[in-house]
């Protein structure tokens, strides 16, 4: 492929994965590795590099987007960037002594649990939790948004603090390790443990994912795993994806998005098993 | 500070914010927690993302542009046994000599450091307003992205 249907051809599939990443939190990392090395040939080294790139491209066009919306709950947010940035160091600390097909596998089993917990709470944004835990009123986590799609302004509590601490602190881990934004782990961990509408989840882990990938970008760039060539189409793909994504969301139904989220879910998490099992490059 | 209430005769979900009609409305009505903070972290991530575009897509361009008129070849596509070396400080003069492939890289560095500043900006802010646990909070993300950075220059 000569380097310039090179450019388009990444530019298009990053477009794409920036719409859908903006659209359900994830950083379009698990879109982009996948569509980089198995469509375009790219080695995996540079596709994580890109990826990395991809996903603070998506996390800074989605966010400066969907903070009109008043969407994203930055306290959350930036409350637990404390574990997923602490995690991704260690993540990229650990890069070389963890067994990669081992990563895998967690990381599928991981996946298939989050989309059957995720697939089991599809209606549950009917009547949002409004009830706050100790950590929530002490750090005043609440919020409300307007929900376009439903036409009213919904008001929610936080609860489940420590847990989702915890699995935000396992996000950044495989983060580091892997280089995506883990977006797939945050979302549902926002969704299920702290009983975030589902919105809400999605812009708030859209904010944090560019804070985890840029934990462990340094070490990457030194590693010379960021080129131009790769990295640059993505980049600009991906921030004009999700961009556009990010006005889609306040538009969307919560339960579409949570079904999309869930056939997401199923996909990777059968990707991930497969190289896991060493089935796939 | 005024936390949602739960209110036991809610029918569904929760009742319109008074004077905001149904489907109306704009999310100006609706009150952020920091309508502040909203403006700081907005103002930087789109500085940040828009710099960090610039220079990419004129880095781009100027490859395209000069693999077209000056039949100067665009670099191969990445395979497998390919290696770059890390472009660090010796990018920023390669970027003043008008080297796209360097400003491309400088891009890709502002875009990095995006969010970076960002947290950055939130410490500053939660300093000038004296709120010492999102001071301590935030202070301690910088931390944390400060060593990774450095782990990094060290390699």
């Amino acid at each position: 492929m000569d380097p310039a249907q090179f450019l388009v051809a990444a530019f298009a599939a990053s477009a794409l994965a920036g719409v859908l990443g903006s659209l359900l939190g994830l950083g379009g990392g698990v879109i982009v590795i996948p569509a980089l090395t198995l469509l375009l040939g790219v080695d995996i080294r540079y596709a994580i590099g890109a990826s990395i790139v991809s996903v603070i491209a998506t996390s800074s066009g989605a966010t400066a987007s969907h903070l009109k919306e008043g969407i994203a709950n930055l306290r959350v947010g930036m409350l637990l960037e404390t574990a997923t940035t602490t995690g991704a160091v260690v993540g990229a600390l650990l890069g070389g002594f963890v067994s990669g097909s081992a990563l895998y596998l967690i990381f599928a089993v991981v996946l298939a649990y989050s989309a059957i917990a995720m697939f089991q709470r599809r209606h549950a944004d009917l009547t949002p939790n409004t009830a706050n835990d100790r950590w929530s009123e002490l750090l005043g986590l609440g919020g409300q948004f307007l929900d376009r799609a439903e036409g009213r302004v919904v008001r929610y509590g936080v609860v489940g603090v420590p847990l989702a601490w915890v699995m935000m602190w396992v996000a950044g881990l495989v983060s580091g390790l892997l280089g995506v934004g883990s977006g797939t782990l945050k979302v549902p961990a926002m969704d299920l443990a702290m009983r975030l509408p589902m919105k809400v989840s999605t812009a708030t882990s859209n904010f944090m994912i560019g804070v985890t990938a840029a934990a462990g970008a340094a070490v990457h760039f030194a590693h010379g795993d960021i080129v131009p060539l790769v990295a640059a189409p993505v980049a600009l793909g991906v921030l004009a994806g999700a961009v556009a994504g990010a006005r889609l969301l306040g538009r969307v139904q919560s339960y579409s998005v949570r079904l999309l989220f869930v056939l997401v879910l199923v996909v990777i998490s059968a990707q991930m098993a497969a190289r896991g099992l060493g089935l796939s490059g | 500070m005024a936390l949602p209430q739960n209110r036991e005769d809610d029918s569904v979900g929760v009742p319109l914010l008074e004077g905001v009609a149904a489907g109306a409305g704009s999310a100006e009505e609706v009150a952020g927690r920091d309508p502040a903070l909203d403006r700081v972290v907005g103002t930087v991530l789109r500085v940040g993302s828009t710099v960090a575009v610039v220079l990419i897509l004129g880095g781009v361009l100027l490859m395209l542009w000069a693999a077209l008129f000056q039949s100067r070849p665009l670099p191969g596509v990445p395979r497998p046994g390919y290696t770059e070396p890390a472009r660090g400080l010796d990018a920023l003069l390669a970027a003043s000599r008008g080297d796209p492939s360097a400003i491309i890289s400088m891009g890709l560095m502002v875009l990095i450091a995006t969010p970076v500043l960002r947290v950055a900006s939130t410490v500053v802010y939660f300093l000038l307003k004296r709120d010492w646990t999102y001071l301590a909070v935030t202070g301690f993300v910088l931390l944390v992205l400060v060593v990774g950075l450095l782990m990094g220059a060290g390699e």
